[in-house]
């Protein structure tokens, strides 16, 4: 009992309160949020579908193989193209869903408070800091998580699919399976998008401070003060400081993974695994700095949502 | 008997605007306690405090913990329940009831379907779906399920038609209710309900106007139905508050013995509408 609940007499001791549950409260608010947004998972089995319905159709895979005598292409080349289909797969879902999950984290802690639905979720045992952290995880660990996986199978299928066709002669036969090129491009892919949700986490918990913090438009805040800061920058000072930064926050993890003493490492995507950058990608300073940025953004959201009153 | 909520001296400040100034009360268990006030008296403010929804000053204490600082652990023993207008739209039946059963200790899933069986609500229906009544009736199918300790009402059948109002109440009543809970409900339709209460708050301006269980409200509270003639023998009484009502005048008098009044007139036991509206609208102990 606290010393405040003494000295107002307030009875007995406080009761035993129900035992936290906190693993299974977690689940329950990571899945509330695909139920609330739907295009989290939706949107990425769309693109998917559309994918492979590309692959059951298209008669060439981008460049004009027609052209190749297609007998000549090497076992090397046929290796690269699994390990380029692997990376396009990937690439296309999670662009997808990056968008998406750019309005999920403005929409999350805003749309509670335009339809009230936040006194509901209130009144029951679920602290603001879990739920915060809940709509962050989907964002930045589950939905990139679920793109892998989807990406995974999606290509298989296709590359089934087009093996497939080819055996039949409809289309070039120019890929082939390699079971370790396979495993190393998923775990190129795997890297890339634990050091993505790292890089962009402060992006991803600025978007939820601002989503919990305005009374409306949380995307026309998210994107007005930054145009309009890049257009005073140059107009009174000259300069292009935020621009450069804006820049750097978007892409700048890419070029350390990609450059080692100021050159290129990429020698193609069959050797990605071994060329790229990791060591200084995985201990880049800015890297950590915005992953202790966004705790901070975070504990803003949460602190808004904790006190805020305006329903 | 234990107290439930405890406020001492609770003040909240909306800038220049007074919502509550040093208010104090206490709720015991087993209560079904009315807060009733006009608008902008209060009362929801008091709820949020309580409900650690909104910081305020002064000593407040919930099931023996600092809404301010415990407002995780009070929830796990309270629920709340803000008008209709509060279920998500999106949200399903179905997800509505895994939900809770997910984050909540105490949630039992078979209560809520008992209640819901009783409706006409699907399960796989959104709230957006569903009448302003169904959403009041899944809310309550939900908070029914919950075993907490006290249950907090603001104003839950606001936009509610008669019939809804009243299965509502007499569920809460026959199907939550007992000696181990507490309510603390807001109305403004305290005519209905007034039955329901055991003890009643009347907020005014942000401060406590009145605060009694509802059988200490004879001994306190008399009201004297005169005719005009007899009027100004009674008004000698100093009632706080009277009004005309078909050529006859109601008095109502604070502190005064039954003997004093009744060779005066008819004398009764106001109704808790009839005390709320002469104690906002009289000056007390005129």
């Amino acid at each position: 009992m606290n010393t405040e609940t003494a000295a107002l007499g307030a009875g007995a001791p406080p009761p035993a309160a129900a035992p936290a549950v906190t693993g299974r409260t977690l689940r329950t608010l990571i899945r509330r949020e695909f139920w609330e947004h739907t295009a989290l998972w939706l949107v990425p089995l769309i693109v998917a579908a559309a994918l492979a319905v590309v692959t059951l159709f298209a008669k060439t895979i981008g460049v004009r193989v027609n052209d190749v005598n297609i007998q000549n292409v090497d076992e090397g080349a046929r290796v690269l193209v699994l390990n380029m289909s692997q990376m396009l797969w990937v690439a296309v879902l999670y662009t997808a869903a990056a968008i998406v999950g750019a309005f999920v984290a403005l929409d999350c802690l805003y749309a509670e408070r335009k339809d009230r639905s936040i006194l509901f979720w209130k009144s029951l045992p679920v602290s603001d800091g879990l739920t915060v952290l809940s709509k962050f995880l989907v964002i930045v660990a589950v939905a990139p998580l679920g793109i892998f996986l989807l990406a995974a199978v999606g290509h298989l299928v296709a590359l089934g699919i087009w093996q497939a066709r080819a055996a039949s002669g409809a289309v070039p036969d120019v890929a082939t399976w390699n079971t370790l090129a396979w495993l190393r491009g998923e775990c190129v892919i795997l890297l890339c998008l634990i050091l993505a949700s790292l890089w962009y986490a402060p992006l991803v918990a600025a978007a939820m401070l601002l989503s919990a913090w305005v009374k409306r438009s949380p995307l026309l805040w998210a994107i007005l003060p930054l145009v309009l800061g890049c257009i005073f920058e140059l107009i009174v000072f000259h300069t292009k400081h935020l621009w450069h930064f804006l820049q750097y926050r978007s892409g700048g993890i890419w070029n350390v993974l990609t450059h080692r003493d100021g050159y290129s490492v990429i020698n193609g995507p069959g050797k990605l695994l071994h060329d790229l950058n990791w060591a200084a990608a995985f201990t880049d300073v800015d890297l950590w700095l915005g992953v202790l940025a966004a705790a901070a953004l975070l504990y803003g959201a949460m602190r808004i949502r904790r006190y805020r009153d305006d329903t | 008997m234990t107290a439930v909520i405890e406020a001492r001296d609770l003040s909240k400040h909306f800038g220049a605007k007074r919502a509550l100034e040093r208010v104090s009360f206490s709720v015991a268990t087993g209560r079904i306690v009315g807060l009733i006030g006009p608008n902008g008296a209060g009362k929801t403010t008091a709820l949020k405090a309580i409900l650690g929804l909104t910081p305020f000053k002064g000593h407040l204490s919930v099931l023996g913990r600092d809404p301010r600082t415990q407002r995780d652990e009070i929830m796990r023993d309270v629920c709340f329940m803000a008008d209709v207008a509060v279920l998500p739209r999106w949200l399903r039946v179905q997800q509505a009831l895994k939900y809770c059963e997910g984050v909540h200790p105490r949630f039992d899933r078979a209560r809520a379907l008992e209640f819901l069986k009783k409706t006409d609500i699907q399960f796989s229906s959104r709230v957006r779906e569903l009448s302003k009544g169904m959403v009041t009736q899944l809310h309550l199918a939900l908070i029914l399920a919950i075993d907490a300790r006290l249950l907090v009402l603001d104003e839950p059948t606001l936009g509610l038609d008669l019939l809804y109002r009243r299965q509502f109440y007499d569920t809460l009543l026959n199907d939550y209710f007992d000696k181990e809970r507490t309510i603390l409900l807001t109305t403004h339709q305290v005519e209905e309900v007034e039955n329901l209460f055991t003890d009643v708050i009347f907020i005014q301006r942000g401060q406590v106007a009145l605060s009694s269980s509802v059988e200490d409200l004879g001994s306190h509270y008399l009201q004297l139905n005169v005719s005009a003639d007899a009027a100004p023998r009674a008004r000698a009484l100093k009632p706080f508050y009277e009004r005309e009502l078909f050529g006859r005048v109601a008095l109502f008098f604070e502190g005064r013995s039954a003997a004093e009044l009744a060779p005066l007139g008819e004398l009764r036991t106001p109704s808790i509408a009839d005390l709320f509206v002469a104690k906002m609208q009289g000056a007390p102990n005129a």
